[in-house]
């Protein structure tokens, strides 16, 4: 699976450090400009973190490419490896952008903080409200959630090569469609919400003081809300083995 | 002895559209089997089942006695009739990632077909003429030490010379312990290599002989029976 995922950094390799170049570029001259010209930090910082959210937006785009690519290729569609092993590394490589973009983020939110001598950035806050085990939860939801989009839109990718054309597109889309709104709501029909006061996001629990509180304390990892994670498991499982079973069986090429 | 592909009452449809119908068919090592038909007769299909990438709807495909797919692609080295390789690779790249992958990749053969094709190794596949990126998907197969070769169309579209470079590469780069399937609906241009030909039309296996009991049995060679069977 490494073999893999180094070919698909190999094929994607000129266009991440393009975008990596881009989004430095693109950075330095937001931020000297802000600092220049005086403009409210709150703003510039607001425009700094969409920057970073576009990035790690467009590197899912660019692993689903990266997908749907593979399993176009002769070149790996022939590899006497696992077929599921195609949609792992692409998946593998969101991972490791996401990283990059989240090493890139913490380092220019440190230069913000001393360049502008403002102390009210998500690193100071997290530095302030989370410890190490909150920090580990919403980094495990993090993940969790980016591996069960993927896996919504990997298997949604895979219909659609079932039926050429344009049929197969529409094919593509209707699964993504049904998925992304079948899946939460079934969540909501198995475990409905029992309190006001308390939401659930992949690992993390918020506990609100009252209804509609802005204030909230951030749990994470709690045992009794594992049904939806397990939940969230067991369609992850399905839809992976239905990309293993299409493209074994029904995938054209 | 037992035969390295062997095909048992394999169909496949599209939809509504049969491609094979009721295909069986045994090569044992060491033959050259040609495999063909005219354009939409279901060579691509028979070969893609013998390559592991498609599943018969029914009957069965088995390389060395075991069924085809993932198993048997460490075995089964097939060119098929779109590219094995990436647009961003360089020849060498194409040439790391089948030894990366396949256990049974020649590093040293390829370097001596590479020089055979005229091949540069630091060339990108993107901008090579459809000649040289045939004898770089060559190169790339045959270079693999496997039990069952499968080439389709290997000389479409490439110029008589390309040809005459392709065919010679062909027979002397293959591993003769193995078996080589080639399909192509030019029959006349690499008749002389075929120690056997099974001939398919509408998905339906019309004929399948060695060539030179054709020739006893018949009166006539691999091209005049082509043009005889195909004509009606």
């Amino acid at each position: 699976m490494i073999k893999l995922l180094k070919y698909d950094w190999k094929r994607n390799s000129v266009t991440l450090i393009m975008a990596f170049v881009i989004i430095v570029l693109i950075q330095a001259v937001f931020t000297g400009a802000g600092k220049a010209n005086g403009w409210d930090p709150n703003g510039v910082y607001a425009g700094m973190v969409v920057f970073y959210g576009m990035a790690a937006f467009l590197t899912f785009l660019l692993a689903f490419q990266t997908y749907h690519s593979n399993i176009k290729s002769y070149s790996r569609r022939l590899l006497p490896v696992p077929s599921v092993y195609l949609a792992v590394t692409p998946f593998l490589l969101l991972l490791a952008c996401h990283a990059a973009v989240g090493i890139l983020f913490i380092a220019h939110d440190m230069l913000f903080r001393s360049l502008f001598g403002w102390g009210r950035s998500l690193i100071d806050l997290m530095a302030e409200h989370v410890g190490a085990a909150q920090a580990a939860g919403i980094a495990a939801t993090y993940v969790w959630n980016a591996a069960v989009t993927s896996a919504v839109v990997m298997f949604s990718i895979t219909m659609s090569r079932t039926v050429e054309g344009k049929g197969g597109t529409w094919l593509g889309l209707l699964t993504a469609i049904i998925l992304f709104t079948a899946v939460p709501w079934l969540e909501g029909v198995i475990f409905p919400v029992l309190s006001e006061t308390h939401a659930q996001i992949g690992f993390i629990t918020f506990f609100a003081n009252a209804p509609g509180s802005t204030e909230f304390e951030l749990v994470p990892f709690k045992p009794i809300h594992f049904g939806v994670v397990l939940f969230e498991a067991a369609v992850v499982a399905a839809l992976v083995w239905g990309i293993a079973y299409l493209l074994d069986r029904k995938t054209k090429l | 002895m037992q035969p390295i592909l062997k095909l048992a009452a394999v169909s496949k449809s599209y939809g509504r559209k049969a491609a094979l119908q009721d295909v069986t068919l045994e090569a044992a090592p060491g033959r050259i089997v040609g495999l063909l038909g005219s354009n939409g007769s279901g060579k691509t299909t028979l070969m893609k089942i013998a390559a592991g990438l498609l599943r018969p709807d029914a009957g069965s495909a088995e390389i060395c006695g075991v069924p085809a797919g993932r198993a048997t692609k460490a075995a089964t080295a097939f060119m098929p009739d779109h590219p094995l390789t990436e647009p961003w690779m360089r020849v060498r790249d194409a040439v790391a990632f089948f030894a990366d992958f396949y256990a049974d990749f020649d590093r040293s053969k390829a370097k001596e077909m590479l020089g055979f094709m005229q091949l540069n190794e630091r060339d990108k596949v993107s901008t090579l003429s459809k000649g040289m990126n045939e004898r770089l998907q060559l190169t790339l197969t045959l270079s693999r030490n496997a039990r069952l070769y499968l080439l389709d169309e290997p000389i479409g579209g490439v110029d008589p010379v390309a040809r005459e470079i392709i065919l010679d590469a062909i027979v002397q780069y293959y591993n003769e312990d193995s078996c080589l399937v080639i399909s192509t609906h030019l029959v006349a241009d690499i008749e002389r290599i075929f120690d056997k030909v099974v001939f398919i039309k509408n998905g339906r296996l019309i004929l399948h002989e060695e060539v030179e009991e054709m020739r006893l049995k018949r009166g006539k060679g691999v091209t005049d029976t082509f043009k005889e069977v195909y004509a009606e």
